[in-house]
């Protein structure tokens, strides 16, 4: 018990010295700050955006950071801060792929199969649509045919059965 | 003793799923009854086996018993009753074993709900099933047992990662996998009617409970993970498009398809071949998040531990894919249907309109996780695809979704005519039209809000149509009071109504979304007795407290929230430091007061020692919508799911044709 207290103090220690270690530098993220780091990823290899990675945990997001607020506190405008980062650690950095060259392709293909889907759905349903009147047309012709046993089935019934199948709970 | 038992009841379910998928295609093949009534036997002891196996990992946990590595890795002895249970899915093993129960679980179900019906393409469920218990249970007796010994048994375990000390970790983690083992039974049905050739709509309408049950769980699975994310990652969000947060919203938008487009087989006997493409590519996706979430190999926040699982899940992965789609090429003759549509203004149209915007965010979120791969091959520079990137895609295919929820519920079966459509439309797109300068009015001016926001109101308001106009012709034909009417109408249409309230939460889900552009951040330094103002609310810093138990050491600063001058709620942001060895930082516990119109979240980013802290204040409006939703869909899905004595009838009638027509 008396050793588990003592480990519980040097731990509380330990939690108040990285508090007071990187607490200064959170607390200065302004809103220029954030809405610059907000383009950009954390570059430790945690995958998240660098506005959202808590630098108490990671000293890469807290040097970027840093870096950024300097760029800020220097007068730096957000163009050139982006431009620097990207010039000194690669469109790696970016949070998403910038709009040019070969990248438009993440942008547009899935809109453009979405676009492709729905025309080639729109064919193949007007082709769905013009085998079903066809097959109606067959049906009238073999109605008109006096030997054909149906012709005497009322088309009004032959309709309400149909709606009536259709409205069924399935 | 004990975990030596669980190993060998995962030894034995290993070999009795072997025995459960040879014997049950051999005594097909053969025509051998006996073989596959042994078979099914040893398929419903496989559930017991699991439960037995499951249930000694549990006590193994509870009893503390760190010999087992997997224990000793992810509890110790401070660790809570509710967070040593939850430990025993923490890790790959013991999620793994879970995988594996759910489905040994539901495999006797299927198996004694089918023991007089479907008897011919049971056999090959049967053995599709196994195969997959086989899987998985051979991945742990070979690679990754739960049940593994120490050689030295420690005093004390590592304890639980703070992040899963939430109620989330007893949540999301079960329902997610609830969820995606659900899917192996029409996969396996599927392909069973594929052996069999038996393809008719049989496989759908014994599997459609499942399906239902499937997508629930996934719902609740991915919505449980917003909410866990939301309160313990504490960056101020739910949704990062994190790989493993895509991984489990992909198998859900694909089921999401599968769900309507089964409709319109089960009506029209058309859309035989999608059909099998979309369940196929439901089952693949479930196991794909597996992979991913549990080989470690991408990194994210979600991803709790690296493994070697991840090539043995990828080739599993491959041949699910190539026996399913292999299968289906195989079968593709059988399967073309007559499909004949009346018209393309109707019910069924919308709904594969549905299915292709469906598909098209299923593969924007696959085309995002791939994309930095093909870039690096084509030009040679790495790139990355984070959150900004699936914003900007989401939003526009969302909002075409959220349209086609309104409109295909407006349009008629078969086909539409104009004053179908003009009698249908115009109370929706009126209460659209007055949504428009109202939401406007209230000082929405971003476009893509309002544009979601009017989307949301038409897609209620035909929501609320068609119960009015069911409700009021019923009300009409029977003489029954009005709340006499709905509630029949909604009891004995239960698929269809049950449909619309699922809507209903999930119009609530884009409502929710709309309110993120309006969030109000603030980085704030506080000491105690400071008020800082954050919209319409100012919050004063009363103090700073320290306290620790057997866990942790926790610093605490008691807020307290006012409107004007009443006050609201005092909240306790605070920083945790925990004991065990495994976790040297301090972990962020966000304040949060939580109403209908907005959040007010605060996330202490330091505390210092004589309590002055850094803290972010956020506002974060509808953020409660997205948390209403869940029991929203609940609701409608236990509608739609509650067994219906008419549907009973009907299969029954449909499976005493098929024994007869078998007999004969």
């Amino acid at each position: 018990m008396k050793h588990k207290k003592s480990i519980l103090i040097v731990l509380s220690v330990m939690f108040i010295l990285n508090i007071a270690m990187t607490q200064v530098a959170l607390a200065e993220d302004s809103p220029e700050l954030k809405a610059i780091a907000n383009d950009f990823i954390c570059n430790c290899g945690c995958n998240e955006n660098l506005k959202d990675c808590e630098s108490e945990t990671c000293s890469t997001s807290a040097n970027l950071k840093e870096i950024i607020a300097k760029m800020i506190d220097d007068g730096e405008p957000k163009a050139e801060i982006a431009t620097f980062l990207r010039t000194n650690y690669g469109d790696q950095l970016l949070a998403a792929p910038p709009k040019e060259g070969f990248n438009w392709m993440a942008y547009a293909t899935p809109f453009i199969l979405v676009i492709a889907g729905s025309i080639g759905l729109t064919v193949v349903l007007l082709g769905w649509v013009k085998r079903n009147k066809a097959s109606e047309a067959l049906i009238e012709k073999d109605k008109s045919d006096p030997k054909s046993a149906d012709s005497s089935i009322d088309d009004k019934y032959k309709d309400k059965l149909k709606d009536d199948l259709d409205d069924l709970e399935w | 003793m004990v975990p030596l038992l669980g190993y060998l009841t995962l030894v034995s379910t290993m070999i009795v799923s072997l025995y459960v998928a040879i014997m049950s295609l051999v005594g097909v093949r053969l025509g051998k009854k006996s073989m596959i009534a042994s078979a099914e036997r040893a398929a419903i002891s496989i559930g017991v086996l699991v439960i037995i196996s499951y249930s000694t990992l549990l006590y193994s946990f509870l009893a503390r018993d760190f010999s087992v590595k997997y224990v000793y890795e992810y509890s110790n002895r401070a660790l809570s009753t509710i967070y040593t249970i939850s430990a025993t899915w923490a890790g790959n093993n013991g999620s793994l074993l879970m995988w594996a129960t759910f489905l040994g679980i539901y495999g006797a179900i299927v198996i004694i709900q089918n023991q007089h019906r479907n008897r011919e393409s049971m056999p090959y469920v049967t053995t599709i099933l196994a195969l997959i218990v086989f899987f998985f249970t051979s991945l742990m007796v070979f690679i990754s047992n739960p049940f593994e010994r120490l050689p030295i048994v420690p005093a004390d375990g590592q304890g639980l990662n703070p992040m899963l000390h939430n109620p989330g970790m007893y949540l999301h983690p079960p329902t997610t996998y609830l969820g995606y083992v659900s899917f192996a039974i029409p996969f396996a049905f599927a392909m069973a009617a594929m052996i069999s050739g038996k393809l008719g709509d049989m496989w759908i309408r014994t599997t459609r409970r499942w399906i239902i049950w499937g997508w629930f769980w996934l719902t609740v699975g991915n919505l449980v993970g917003a909410w866990w994310a939301y309160y313990t990652l504490g960056w101020g969000g739910y949704w990062g498009w994190d790989p493993v947060e895509n991984s489990s919203f992909m198998p859900w938008l694909v089921a999401s398809a599968f769900m309507h487009s089964i409709m319109i087989q089960e009506k029209k006997g058309m859309l035989k071949i999608w059909n099998m493409a979309l369940v196929t590519l439901t089952f693949s996706l479930t196991i794909y998040g597996t992979l991913i979430t549990r080989s470690g190999i991408v990194n994210s926040v979600h991803t709790f531990s690296q493994s070697g699982l991840g090539p043995y899940l990828g080739v599993f992965l491959f041949i699910t894919l190539a026996f399913g789609f292999g299968m289906l090429i195989y079968r593709l003759p059988l399967l073309k249907s007559d499909n004949e549509l009346d018209s393309i203004i109707s019910r069924e149209s919308a709904f594969l309109f549905n299915n292709i915007v469906l598909l098209g965010m299923t593969f924007m979120v696959l085309w995002g996780v791939t994309f930095p791969f093909i870039s690096e091959a084509v030009t040679g520079s790495k790139i990355t695809v984070g959150a900004p990137f699936y914003n900007q895609m989401a939003v526009p295919l969302g909002m075409v979704l959220l349209f086609l929820m309104g409109f295909g519920p407006l349009i008629a079966w078969r086909r539409a005519t104009v004053a179908n459509l003009r009698k249908n439309f115009m109370y929706p797109l009126g209460a659209a039209m007055i949504a428009i300068p109202t939401i406007a009015a209230i000082g929405v001016r971003n476009p893509w809000v309002l544009s979601v926001l009017v989307l949301c109101v038409f897609t209620l308001a035909t929501i609320i149509f068609e119960f009015y106009r069911g409700t009021s012709a019923r009300h009409r034909m029977t003489g029954e009071d009005i709340l006499t009417s709905f509630t029949n109408l909604v009891w004995r249409n239960k698929r269809r109504y049950g449909g619309y309230i699922v809507h209903i939460g999930l119009v609530m889900v884009f409502f929710a979304i709309a309110g993120g552009p309006y969030k109000i951040e603030k980085d704030v330094t506080m000491k105690p007795g400071d008020v800082a103002s954050i919209g319409s609310y100012s919050i004063k810093y009363i103090e700073s407290k320290e306290f620790e138990d057997a866990e942790k050491a926790t610093q605490a600063a008691v807020m307290t929230i006012f409107r004007g001058d009443r006050e609201i709620e005092t909240i306790t942001p605070r920083k945790e430091l925990y004991s065990s060895a495994q976790m040297d930082q301090p972990w962020t516990r966000v304040g949060v007061r939580s109403n209908l119109k907005e959040d007010i979240y605060i996330i202490p980013s330091g505390i210092d020692a004589d309590g002055t802290g850094g803290f972010t204040l956020i506002i974060n409006p509808l953020m409660q919508w997205l948390w209403v939703s869940g029991f929203v869909v609940f609701l409608g899905t236990m509608i739609a799911y509650w067994p219906d004595p008419t549907e009973k009838r009907r299969l029954a009638a449909i499976y005493a044709r098929q024994e007869a027509i078998s007999e004969a």
